[in-house]
């Protein structure tokens, strides 16, 4: 799995969307899928015994049965409809479901993978470059990922969100990110937040994913002195959770069964149900209040 | 000729370095207890809402010791 690649590909994602989408939307998206299936994959730690914990960790998170349906890009269609006809704003529709897309393929990259094309086959892609590690606990996840390429991974994102910088600015926050979401106005008038609050709260996530990167790796490095391993497939200390992955033909198959799924229902969803509730939807940015 | 100290874009770059003065802060010490305490500090809540409350309060406070406006 990723680690704060999710955080900062939000980032990433609002300095090159082409479109009016909301920030906050992304970032949920690209959380939601972890955000209420991790506790069994790592457990329950209390003293020396685990609660709550998988019996398969990656089949857990990842496969089906289990929790992969939340990896997967039909789950990004669903919230895209659920946000919609729910909030009925353009904005935070796209937005959730581009930061499920953006979750999706990000955990597509481990040993476990992801069912894009879920439920349309149980097809699982994944290229392996780190090992899924779920299994190992939280502690023991963090320092194989923090010493093979899905560390690398994370400083990539890093990297990419430093680069989109004007992102983090002031004027840009003002000027660009909130007359896009009438959530922050609503998130200034519940919580009483001063414009400081409400740009640390917007760059919170980016602080969050970049600090934990470092905290992360101090920790697996200089403190529990774990050696680094960036052959693709790492660290070799770690048996990788994965799932089944089909021959070349089978998948093939699976693909063109999961693509054609995926498109029909995405497009009878649209024709019968999504469409009018799009033109009824809204984009009208609500103008943030000035504290009194 | 120089600018003076009370003019409002000085106070506003008083008041955006006091706040990124206040990002490298809160950066620090969570990095540094996250190194200590890992998952009760490293989580997607607690990191979040560290960096809230602490930039919230440092920087008002920085700007003020500075000359900025709070």
């Amino acid at each position: 799995m990723s680690w704060a690649a999710h955080e900062l590909e939000a980032y990433v994602i609002q300095r090159h969307a082409a479109t009016h989408i909301s920030f906050l939307a992304v970032l949920l998206g690209s959380l939601i899928s972890d955000m209420f299936t991790k506790l069994p994959v790592y457990g329950v730690e209390v003293g020396h015994s685990t609660f709550l914990k998988a019996a398969d960790a990656a089949q857990y998170h990842r496969g089906w049965p289990g929790a992969g349906f939340s990896t997967s890009l039909f789950f990004g269609v669903m919230c895209f409809a659920l946000v919609l006809v729910v909030f009925k704003h353009r904005g935070w529709a796209l937005g959730v479901m581009i930061g499920v897309f953006a979750h999706t393929l990000t955990d597509s990259f481990d040993s476990a993978g992801a069912m894009l094309f879920f439920p349309f086959t149980t097809q699982v892609y994944g290229l392996g470059m780190w090992a899924y590690a779920g299994q190992e606990g939280r502690h023991g996840d963090a320092i194989a990922y923090y010493s093979s390429l899905g560390g690398a991974w994370d400083l990539l994102w890093l990297v990419l969100a430093a680069l989109a910088w004007r992102v983090f600015t002031r004027d840009y926050f003002h000027e660009v990110v909130v007359p896009r979401d009438p959530a922050w106005g609503w998130l200034r008038r519940r919580l009483r937040l001063s414009d400081v609050a409400l740009r640390a709260l917007y760059r919170a996530y980016f602080f969050y994913g970049a600090c934990r990167i470092f905290a992360w790796g101090i920790w697996a490095h200089a403190v529990k002195g774990a050696p680094f391993d960036l052959s693709w497939g790492g660290p070799y200390w770690v048996t990788p959770g994965d799932i089944s992955f089909e021959p070349a033909g089978e998948m093939l198959v699976n693909t063109g069964v999961g693509v054609a799924g995926l498109t029909l229902a995405s497009l009878v969803l649209w024709r019968l149900w999504l469409r009018r509730h799009w033109h009824g939807a809204t984009d009208a940015p609500a103008p943030v209040p000035a504290l009194a | 000729m120089a600018e003076p100290m009370s003019s409002p874009s000085a106070m506003v770059r008083r008041q955006a370095r006091a706040e990124v003065v206040a990002y490298a802060i809160a950066a620090a010490t969570y990095i540094a207890l996250g190194v200590i305490f890992q998952t009760v500090v490293l989580n997607w809540i607690t990191g979040p809402l560290y960096a809230v409350v602490v930039v919230s309060v440092l920087t008002p406070r920085l700007a003020r010791r500075r000359g900025g406006a709070p």
